[in-house]
Parts: structure tokens; C-alpha cells; sequence
């Protein structure tokens, strides 16, 4: 009993060593636009990104709630936090055209809320089965 | 004990191992979409359908678990 205990514990360790080698973070490769400003260009890749990190955040909470490592309150608690990082990142678009500058500073709050949410969830959905 | 610890971690290198490939999915697709001439326009239409289709889907879990 003890040897297949130690025999599933080490597979594990070996497909968390395997996921963490073969995911390595894919860069962003977005359309250049000569007829836009840079301060357009850089407001629309800051943008993106924050969708992009609230859009994996929000399944992962969906995995993590599917998967029962997360309470329904706990995960409505994270959600909430997206929902609003979405609004803040719409809102952000909003400014592209009028105000690149604001758009970017906007965008880059969103995602800095959005990435620290992530790390949060993360950190929930198993320090809470400690 | 340290099977516990082992476990913790284990656990932690998984859940962040997810979250990179949730990620690098959505960045896959944006990366597609402009490889086949899209512009930020449509690009960006179609990651804010992805981002609501996520949210509504991780709302619908939240609320059948309840």
C-alpha cells in the first residue's frame, strides 16, 4: 500500500515537472498598424493582455470550481474581482482613439489586478484543502 | 508530514502549470487571428467574446454549486 502511495505520489511530481517545463508563457504577436500612433500601438497590446490574462483567470475558475478545489463563494468572491477588471479594461478601450495614453495607464491597472487575482487563485484553490 | 508538504507543492506546480496553458491558449488564438491578416478591430471583437463566454462560463459552475 505504502509503495503504490509513493509510486502515485512520484508520477505526480514527474507530470508537475513535465506541465511546468512545457508551458512556457507564448508570446503576444498583434497586427502592426502604421497608420496609428505608437502610443495607439502599445495602449492595444496592453489591452489585449489584460483580456487575455482576465479571460485564463476566469477559466481557471471555472476548472476550479468543476473540479471542487474551490468553494462557490469563494470563487463568486474572484469573479466579482474579474468582472470588474473587464469593465475597467472596456472602459480602457473606450480611450484608444481620444486618449492612448490614459487607455495604456487604464489597461495596465486592470492587468496588474488581473495577474495578482490570478496569483491569488492559484494560491486558493490549494492552500484552502491545507 | 512531508508528504503533505510534497503534495502542496506538487499541487501549486499543477494549478500554475493550468493557468500558463489557459493563457497560452487565448494568446494561440489572438496570435492565429493575426497570423491570417485580422485586424486589432476583429481581433479584439473576438478576445472580448472569449472573455465574456469565460466569465459566463465560470458564473454557470459558480452557480450549480451552490
Amino acid at each position: 500500500m505504502k509503495t503504490l502511495q509513493t509510486l502515485k505520489f512520484y508520477s505526480l511530481l514527474l507530470l508537475a515537472v513535465l506541465l511546468a517545463s512545457c508551458a512556457a508563457p507564448t508570446q503576444l504577436q498583434l497586427p502592426q498598424d502604421s497608420s496609428v500612433s505608437s502610443n495607439v500601438q502599445a495602449a492595444r497590446t496592453t489591452i489585449t493582455e489584460a483580456k487575455t490574462v482576465i479571460t485564463a483567470a476566469a477559466q481557471t475558475i471555472q476548472q476550479d470550481v468543476d473540479n471542487k478545489v474551490m468553494t462557490g463563494a469563494e470563487a463568486q468572491k474572484y469573479l466579482d474581482e474579474l468582472k470588474k477588471a473587464r469593465d475597467n479594461v472596456k472602459a480602457a478601450e473606450g480611450l484608444l482613439t481620444s486618449d492612448p495614453l490614459s487607455a495604456k495607464s487604464k489597461a495596465e491597472l486592470a492587468n496588474r489586478l488581473a495577474v495578482a487575482l490570478q496569483r491569488e487563485l492559484t494560491a486558493a484553490a490549494k492552500g484552502g484543502s491545507q | 508530514m512531508i508528504d503533505q508538504q510534497m503534495a502542496f507543492l506538487i499541487g501549486k506546480a499543477i494549478d500554475a502549470a493550468i493557468t500558463l496553458n489557459n493563457r497560452n491558449l487565448v494568446v494561440d488564438h489572438i496570435n492565429q487571428q493575426a497570423a491570417a491578416g485580422k485586424s486589432y478591430e476583429e481581433i479584439s471583437a473576438s478576445l472580448d467574446q472569449m472573455m465574456d463566454d469565460a466569465i459566463a462560463a465560470a458564473q454557470k459552475s459558480i452557480d450549480n454549486a451552490k
